[in-house]
C-alpha cells in the first residue's frame, strides 16, 4: 500500500472544474473513505467547515461538515440531496478557500434536511441547522457547479469579484 | 422523550415488523426516546412495535449491577446468526405484559447481527441475561410475546388478566 505524500491542492476560482456539475458515487469504497479523509485533513488545515471534493478537483459529489465547536464531529456525506429546508431563512458570512480574501452575506434558509449516503454506505437523513445547515448547503452549492457567490445580486457579486482579482 | 408503551393484546403487538433499510435523524430520535422510555419503566429491552412503530428495531441494557456503566444497545435489522445447543430458561416478564412473568426456555448463547444507529454492521456473542433479552426483543419484530412460548392454558390465564386490566385503565 502506498499512501498521498502531498494533500491534492485546493482549485482556484475561476477554474473551470468548480464550475461542473460533479457525479454521483455508486458506492461508498474504501476509495470514497480515503478521499472524506483526505478533505477533512484540507479542511482542518484551513481551518474551515466544510469542503467539497470538486474543491481538489475530484468531481464526485462527495463533502464533509464539521461545524462542531470542539471539532472532530465531522459528518461524511456522499450524494447529498436537500429533501426540506425551512421557510426561515438566515444571514451568515461565508468565504472559500478557492477565493481567497474575500466574503459575503449569504441568505439561505434556517434548517435542511439532507439525504446522503454515509460514511458506512446506508442512506442516511440529518437535520442541519445553525452553520452546520450553512455550510452543508455551501458545499452541496460546490457539487452543483454553483458559488457562494452566486447566491448575492448581481451588483454584489461584480463587486466581490474585483475585490478577489486585487486581492489575489 | 418518553413514549406510551402498548399493552397486550393489542394487534399492533402481533404483527411482523418491517425491516430498516435506511437511516435518519427521526429513527435515532425514535431509538433514544425508546431507551428513555425503557429506563423510566424500568426495563432492560424494549422493541418498536411495543411503541406502535412496525420497524425491526431493538434497544436493550441488562447491566444489572448497582452502579456499573450503562451499556445503553441500539439494533437495527437484528438476526441470530448462530445459536448454542445448550438451553438456559429464566423468568421473563414483559413490558407489554405487566406484572407477570412465566419461566421460558431459550438457547443459552446466540449471536447477533445488526446494524447500529449510524449504518454500520455488528455482531456480536451474547450469554445471560443479554441473551435472553436480545431473543425476547428480536421476538416481538416477529409479533411473538413471552407468553407464545407458554402452555395455552397459561397463555389464556395471562391474556384474561391484561384485558381485564386494559378494561380497568379504560374506565379510570
Amino acid at each position: 500500500m502506498s499512501a498521498r505524500a502531498v494533500p491534492r491542492p485546493i482549485l482556484r476560482w475561476p477554474d473551470p472544474r468548480l464550475r461542473k456539475r460533479a457525479a454521483p458515487v455508486d458506492a461508498v469504497t474504501d476509495a470514497t473513505r480515503a478521499l472524506w479523509d483526505e478533505m477533512i485533513a484540507v479542511m482542518e488545515a484551513m481551518p474551515g467547515v466544510g469542503l467539497a471534493a470538486p474543491q481538489l478537483g475530484v468531481m464526485e459529489r462527495l463533502a464533509v461538515v464539521d461545524a462542531s465547536e470542539g471539532r472532530g464531529q465531522a459528518i461524511r456525506l456522499a450524494n447529498p440531496e436537500i429533501l426540506d429546508a425551512s421557510r426561515e431563512t438566515a444571514a451568515r458570512t461565508e468565504a472559500s478557500p478557492c477565493l481567497p480574501g474575500v466574503s459575503a452575506v449569504v441568505h439561505r434558509p434556517a434548517r435542511v434536511t439532507v439525504r446522503f449516503l454515509n460514511e458506512a454506505g446506508v442512506i442516511d437523513r440529518r437535520d442541519f441547522e445553525g452553520l452546520w445547515a450553512v455550510s452543508v448547503q455551501h458545499q452541496i452549492d460546490h457539487l452543483d457547479g454553483r458559488m457562494f457567490f452566486d447566491r448575492l445580486s448581481r451588483v454584489k457579486r461584480d463587486m466581490l469579484l474585483r475585490r478577489a482579482k486585487k486581492a489575489g | 422523550m418518553k413514549r406510551p408503551i402498548l399493552i397486550h393484546p393489542d394487534p399492533r403487538l402481533k404483527k411482523v415488523a418491517a425491516p430498516v433499510d435506511d437511516l435518519s435523524d427521526a429513527r435515532r430520535r425514535l431509538a433514544e426516546d425508546m431507551l428513555e422510555t425503557m429506563y423510566d419503566a424500568p426495563g432492560i429491552g424494549l422493541a418498536a412495535p411495543q411503541v406502535g412503530v412496525a420497524e425491526r428495531l431493538i434497544v436493550l441494557d441488562c447491566v444489572k449491577e448497582e452502579g456499573a456503566a450503562p451499556r445503553p444497545l441500539v439494533m437495527f435489522n437484528p438476526e441470530v446468526v448462530a445459536a448454542s445447543d445448550a438451553l438456559s430458561t429464566y423468568e421473563e416478564g414483559c413490558l407489554s405484559i405487566p406484572e407477570q412473568y412465566a419461566e421460558v426456555t431459550r438457547p443459552a448463547e446466540v449471536q447477533v447481527r445488526w446494524m447500529d444507529a449510524d449504518g454500520a454492521p455488528q455482531e456480536e456473542t451474547f450469554d445471560g441475561l443479554w441473551a435472553t433479552c436480545v431473543q425476547h426483543e428480536i421476538d416481538h419484530l416477529n409479533g411473538k410475546l413471552f407468553i407464545d412460548h407458554l402452555g395455552p392454558m397459561k397463555r389464556q390465564m395471562i391474556t384474561r388478566k391484561m384485558v381485564k386490566l386494559k378494561r380497568e385503565k379504560a374506565k379510570a
